[in-house]
């Protein structure tokens, strides 16, 4: 129902209650006013009669009488019948009358009104007066009024309707198409134009809303903007991340864990659809130099240049990774074995060819590189990264800077391989404790049979059969596999555990041998500190014996190692001294208290002048640097003599002391004591 | 509103005083003996003396005089120049201002006793010590001729009310408000027919003469024979003889003082009041 019909009910319930109070209470209260109004005014019209017929019925002029009232109620249409009486109740007028005068219905009224001459009573005058046009008039009053009522309520409806079309209905019409407009999304659609009524207030806080709900739009919207930002730049973010899970951050180069990816999609590749590709593991020469010499920053400069320069060179559809330090891994698609060696060697040239400046000195680096075919033969990622790494190493082994490329039947890709099989009995020899400590006294040079300076702890391992199998053979194995951390951990608690049980040898130091992983390895240094603490074993007990090699690969933690320790008495000293091409220069940082003459010099000490000057220079300069100079592969007496000579502090070898288990120690040191006894007799 | 026409009427009268002794003036004043109601008197005589004023050319003026004393007491004075009056009267008016009978109606008239219909009095013996209506005491044929003979002749005593016109004794008797009235049978019969059969006519007397028009001696005799020649002349015409058959009058003729003398034989100035 609208709201004009709304208006309408109402009103014709007003109507009709008002039609009804006008036909049966209006109408009727004003006939008997009206009645009651015309009977006084009769009255009064009577009374002027009675007052003209006085003097008449005195005199007896009763023609007179006659006339008079004849005359009254032929102009008083509506003065049905008159009666006059005399003072005896007898009628006068008119000539013929019937009975009493009365009334014949609610339209007539009887007016009976005494005839008085001062205080005589003459009479009575009787009227019956038909109020019938009253009655009409009324009717007739009340028809008009009603037509009167009806035509202005018609008018008043219709200037109702006008009024709502006007007011309401159209302002309210177009709020609804303003409100489907907003529903659409169209803010600014006309509003109507209103007043300060009810629906002008209406459609001003339909006003506000809009305007409160398009300022929210524009909020969200720069809201959501702002998200749209955020999830932008988190997505970069994102592809930042992935960019730097996958790729180096020093070279921009994919990363070891990405190239694997590849590799692993390339092998899928080559099984698919039989194809072959190829892999070079690529390790740069002399780059230790660099590093060690001029710092980190040239070092990475260095790799950064050298990245840039090998993927300028490489196919786009190549991958060049950088597999940690300095070395290099490269991803050759659908390539042959042949022209993938081609390649290994250009770029091996190209290396070589590369020249890298810092601070005016001048670095040459070389490449061994090692290359692998990939094809349906290939078994696996980790194989191939281990043929890979095996050819590398075996070009490095076989004199650096070469292409060295994996065959399933090369000798050295054997022995290699002969060296992965170790990893399983290391472990398990760990397991198992089969591993032996043996132990080599270094003696003083000036008595080498007497003068104790430390024992050097060896290493041995137990076979299946019960024989024992010399280091060399699983040493380097165990440091190429990550093992050597846990035979020098064995090591340690096992001497530490030894010292602390035998009293007797606590006055003796002893030489522990430290793998290069050892001493990077985060905790290691820890868990030394704790054996200390746990065997209650001094530090003076303890010569922790280092390789060039491994104190140089990386010199800073090497230092801060060895620092840390002979806090607390440790000894350190520099093993197989020379062997490792290193610079002189390492020597001056190494805060090591013995030098150990690499044998590979002190062996031919007698027939090669070149070595012999070698070991004097090396003992020169340890000697110079406040370090006691140990000479190992002291064979014979020959040798030791000549070292003698030079003025080497301690010798080392078969001729001075032959290695024997550690557990037997406690009785050849007392065999030494009494050496040392019967000399000084 | 009778009453302030009767007002009204002696106003005009004591205006006009002055001019009823000046003689033969222009303007004839009228005076009619109220045998009927003011009004019904107008009605009858005003058409009449507009007739008469086209004819002889002189203005009439009607005075109005609503009881019959007054008007004796009028014409005794000599206040009009034309009347009408009843028979008796002109002995009276003849004796005191010598008014001259110009004409009348050739027909008699008789004086009737009435009783109500429904009156169980059939003679007038049955009347002893009843009330009797008449029109005033001096009305010839109706009050003092039936009077003088009611006493005379039958001995009667009785109770007179004097109702002042004759159709007020007609009511009066039809209305049983008396016993008896005193008419004529002139007025009588110009009633109406259901006011006629209320009544009862009992007793008659015998024909008297009727009532004259007289002119006062001081209007010139030229005007005088004016008026008299007027009044004949407009009853030979059919509208006159309808108007005069109001006042009533039948059958108009001329008229002199001897033939009233004849009225005093009857011996009725006893009843003169």
């Amino acid at each position: 129902m609208n709201i004009r019909s709304k208006f309408l009910i109402p009103l014709i319930i007003l109507v009709v209650v008002l039609v009804i109070h006008i036909q049966y209470v209006w109408s009727p209260k004003l006939y008997d006013h009206l009645k009651a109004k015309n009977t006084e005014h009769l009255q009064a019209h009577i009374k002027t009669v009675i007052d003209g017929l006085v003097p008449l019925i005195l005199e007896n002029q009763l023609d007179a009488i006659y006339e008079n009232l004849d005359i009254v109620l032929e102009s008083n249409p509506d003065w049905r019948a008159m009666y006059l009486y005399d003072a005896k109740g007898a009628i006068l007028y008119p000539l013929q009358a019937n009975g009493q005068l009365e009334v014949n219905n609610n339209l007539e009224i009887l007016i009976t009104q005494p005839v008085d001459y001062v205080e005589q009573k003459l009479g009575k005058l009787a009227v019956v007066i038909d109020v019938e046009g009253d009655y009409i008039q009324v009717q007739a009053l009340q028809n008009e009024m009603l037509k009167a009522f009806l035509i202005v309520l018609g008018l008043f409806i219709a200037a109702m309707f006008l009024l709502i079309r006007f007011i309401i209905h159209e302002p309210l019409f177009k709020l609804v198409a303003a409100s489907d407009d907003l529903a659409k999304g169209d803010f600014k659609a006309a509003l109507p134009v209103t007043g300060k009524d009810e629906v002008g207030r209406l459609v001003s806080s339909f006003s506000s809303m809009r305007q409160a709900i398009e300022a929210y739009q524009v909020k969200l919207k720069k809201e959501i903007n702002n998200h749209k930002e955020t999830a932008f730049k988190l997505t970069k973010e994102k592809e930042r991340a992935s960019f730097q899970a996958e790729h180096d951050a020093l070279t921009g180069l994919v990363n070891r864990r990405e190239f694997e990816n590849k590799l692993s999609r390339l092998l899928s590749l080559s099984h698919k659809e039989d194809t072959s590709h190829a892999m070079l593991y690529i390790d740069l020469d002399q780059f230790k130099v660099v590093n060690d010499t001029c710092g980190h920053v040239a070092g990475d400069a260095l790799l950064k240049q050298l990245s840039a320069m090998l993927q300028h060179k490489i196919r786009e559809s190549d991958t060049l990774a950088r597999l940690g330090g300095d070395e290099f891994g490269l991803l050759i698609e659908y390539c042959s074995l042949d022209d993938a060696e081609k390649i290994a060697n250009q770029l091996k040239e190209q290396i070589q060819e590369f020249h890298y400046e810092w601070k005016g000195s001048v670095f040459r680096v070389g490449a061994s590189i090692g290359l692998v075919a990939i094809n349906k033969n290939s078994f696996s990622v980790d194989l191939i990264m281990s043929a890979a790494d095996t050819a590398c190493y075996a070009a490095k082994d076989t004199g650096r800077n070469r292409v060295h490329v994996y065959k399933p039947d090369d000798k050295e890709m054997v022995i290699r391989y002969g060296e992965m099989q170790w990893v399983a009995r290391i472990t398990k020899a760990l397991d198992e404790n089969l591993f032996v400590l043996y132990q080599q006294n270094v003696m003083l040079s000036d008595a080498p049979h007497e003068q104790l300076e430390y024992s050097e702890i060896l290493v041995r391992m137990r076979d299946e059969k019960g024989g024992l199998i010399p280091p060399g053979a699983f040493l380097p194995a165990a440091e190429r596999y990550s093992l050597a951390p846990d035979i020098d951990r064995f090591v340690i608690k096992t001497v530490f555990k030894y010292i602390s049980e035998n009293k007797s040898v606590n006055n003796i130091s002893y030489g522990i041998n430290l793998s290069q992983m050892s001493i990077g390895e985060e905790g290691f240094l820890a868990f030394i500190l704790q054996q200390f603490k746990k065997y209650n074993v001094s530090g003076k007990n303890i010569c922790f014996e280092i390789t060039e090699t491994a104190a140089v690969k990386d010199l800073n933690v090497a230092i801060s190692f060895i620092k840390a320790l002979r806090q607390y008495g440790c000894r350190f000293a520099l093993d197989d001294f020379g062997r490792g091409l290193s610079s002189l220069v390492y020597l001056k940082t190494l805060p090591v208290d013995y030098l150990k003459i690499d044998g590979l010099f002190v062996k031919d000490i007698i027939s090669d002048a070149v070595d012999l000057a070698m070991v004097k220079s090396i003992h020169e300069i340890g000697h110079v640097m406040n370090m006691k100079t140990i000479a190992e592969f002291v064979e014979n007496e020959e040798i030791y003599l000549q070292l003698k000579e030079i003025g080497v502090d301690c010798v080392q070898g078969n001729w001075v002391d032959l290695p024997d288990e550690l557990t037997r120690q406690v009785a050849k040191k007392k065999k030494l004591e009494k050496i040392k006894i019967a000399d000084k007799i | 509103m009778l009453n302030q026409f009767g007002i009204k009427c002696v106003l005009i009268l004591c205006i006009l005083l002055p001019n009823w002794v000046v003689a033969d003036t222009d303007t004839i004043t009228v005076g009619i003996v109220p045998q009927f109601e003011q009004r019904q008197m107008f009605k009858n005589w005003k058409p009449i003396l507009i007739e008469l004023e086209k004819i002889t050319g002189l203005k009439f003026e009607l005075m109005g005089s609503s009881k019959i004393p007054e008007f004796e007491k009028q014409f005794n004075q000599g206040a009009y120049d034309l009347a009408y009056m009843n028979p008796y009267h002109v002995l009276k008016a003849y004796e005191s201002q010598k008014y001259i009978p110009l004409v009348r109606d050739s027909h008699k008239l008789k004086g009737i006793l009435v009783v109500n219909s429904d009156s169980t009095i059939k003679s007038i013996k049955q009347l002893e010590n009843k009330t009797i209506a008449f029109p005033s005491p001096n009305a010839l044929g109706a009050s003092l001729l039936m009077r003088s003979i009611l006493k005379e002749k039958f001995g009667l005593m009785f109770k007179s009310r004097y109702v002042q016109t004759h159709n007020s004794v007609y009511l009066h008797v039809a209305k049983n408000i008396v016993d008896a009235g005193g008419g004529v049978d002139r007025t009588f019969n110009r009633q109406s027919d259901v006011l006629q059969k209320k009544m009862r006519i009992i007793f008659e007397t015998q024909e008297v003469i009727s009532h004259p028009i007289v002119i006062h001696p001081r209007v010139s005799k030229a005007k005088r024979q004016l008026i008299k020649k007027g009044l004949i002349e407009l009853f030979r015409k059919e509208k006159g003889k309808a108007l005069f058959r109001n006042v009533p009058i039948n059958d108009l003729v001329t008229t002199n003082i001897n033939d009233y003398k004849s009225l005093l034989k009857l011996n009725l100035d006893r009843y003169f009041e």
